[in-house]
Formats: C-alpha cells, structure tokens, sequence
C-alpha cells in the first residue's frame, strides 16, 4: 500500500478502533507502524457536527460517518473501504472506491505484487473472515488472468 | 448487590442475532462489533469461525468495484 498511495489518510476514530482497541489484532501493528513511518496521516474532520449527522441520519457506525465527511472534506483521488455503508455513500458521491481486492488489482497492475502473490493473499482474506462468494472470486480471478497475458 | 454473569445460552443467542443482522445487510461490521463490544478484527475473526458470507450489498458493490476495474484494463 505504500508503494500504491503516496499517502493514506484516517480519522482518529478509525485510528482508535483499529489500533488502540484492536491491539494485537491484524492490522494494528501495521497501522501503528504506517503512521510513525508518515505515510498514514491522522486527519480529523473539520466539521464533525457534519460527521454526526450523517451517522444519524444514515443510520451508520460514527467511524464510517467520519470517513464518508473526511473524504468530502480532502478529495482523495480514492476511498479505500470494505464497508458496504462507507462504499455506498462514497459511490452516491463519484469517488473511486478500493476495497482490499482493488488494491491487490492496482499492486499487481503497478507489479508491486505477482500474481500468486495476489491469490494467497484473497486465500488469507478468505480465512480470516471476509467471505466473498465464489463469483466475486472467479471475478477477480478473471482480472489477474487478464494481466497475466500482458 | 450481587452481579450475575449473562447466561452463556443468551449470550450466544445475542451473538447470533448480531451475527443474522449482519449477514442481512441489517448493520455494518463496524455497528456489528460496537454492539457486541469488540473491536471490528475480532468480529471478523467470529464471521470467518462461524463461515458466515458477506452481505449481499456489499457483494454487489465489490461486483461493481471489480466491473470498473476489468473496464480499465
């Protein structure tokens, strides 16, 4: 992901669920790394009177909320989010959305990752609890093979 | 005053329904695991014990994620 975005930014909510209340869990160490290491910046949003509406009327946890305004309030050139809620909202906005198969998609597009590499790890995904169907996987099995023959 | 501790039969009944509302689409995984007050790892960890599949929005919207992507190459 470093290789992939110049910089990833999160809002402390995220920061905190991930890694304060996660910790020891896969991803806080990453993360917690990420961040010393600059290329994961804490952002908070501007306007989290925004933010809160937004949970409120969508009904959506407050980190999701807060990801949805930070996006609106930065522009990013991509939301990276597995959340249904968070990727609905950012599409109803014209963001271009990665969730976890995209950015394997972009890594072995820029051949940061092979793609052998890129099945272990949806394998791993798999096993750890994100579920996808096996058309989705036939889907992005699909996509590798059409960069393999490049 | 005494504290008894959640019988285990409920409590894995409350677990199940969380779970059941997640797979419906009901809450995010993010509102799932603030309900059973775990961090959203560890309720990922439970979905995968429990082989339970992503829900249908949000496989629809991974489809329409990897649609865009097979377009841009």
């Amino acid at each position: 992901m470093k290789s992939l975005y110049k910089t990833v930014i999160i809002c402390p909510s995220v920061y905190n669920e991930v890694v304060e209340k996660g910790w020891g869990l896969p991803g806080s160490m990453e993360t917690e790394t990420a961040v010393r290491e600059g290329w994961v910046r804490i952002v908070d949003v501007v306007n989290k009177w925004k933010a809160r509406e937004i949970a409120k009327e969508k009904r959506i946890h407050m980190a999701n909320a807060e990801t949805i305004q930070l996006a609106r309030e930065t522009n990013p050139d991509f939301v990276l989010a597995d959340e249904e809620e968070v990727r609905s909202l950012a599409e109803e906005d014209d963001f271009k959305i990665r969730g976890c198969l995209g950015i394997l998609v972009d890594g072995v597009r820029k051949k940061l990752i092979s793609i052998s590499d890129a099945k272990k790890e949806v394998k791993g995904l798999r096993a750890s609890g994100y579920r996808m169907s096996d058309e989705i996987l036939k889907a992005f099995y699909d996509i590798l093979k059409s960069l393999e023959k490049r | 005053m005494e504290v008894t501790a959640i019988p285990s039969r409920i409590r894995k009944k409350f677990i199940d329904e969380i779970l059941d509302m997640y797979a419906s689409g009901e809450v995010s995984a993010g509102k799932a695991s603030e309900m059973l007050g775990i961090p959203r790892a560890t309720f990922y960890q439970l979905l995968s014990e429990k082989e339970i599949p992503l829900p249908a929005k949000l496989e629809k919207s991974i489809k329409r994620e990897l649609k865009r992507l097979e377009n841009e190459s």
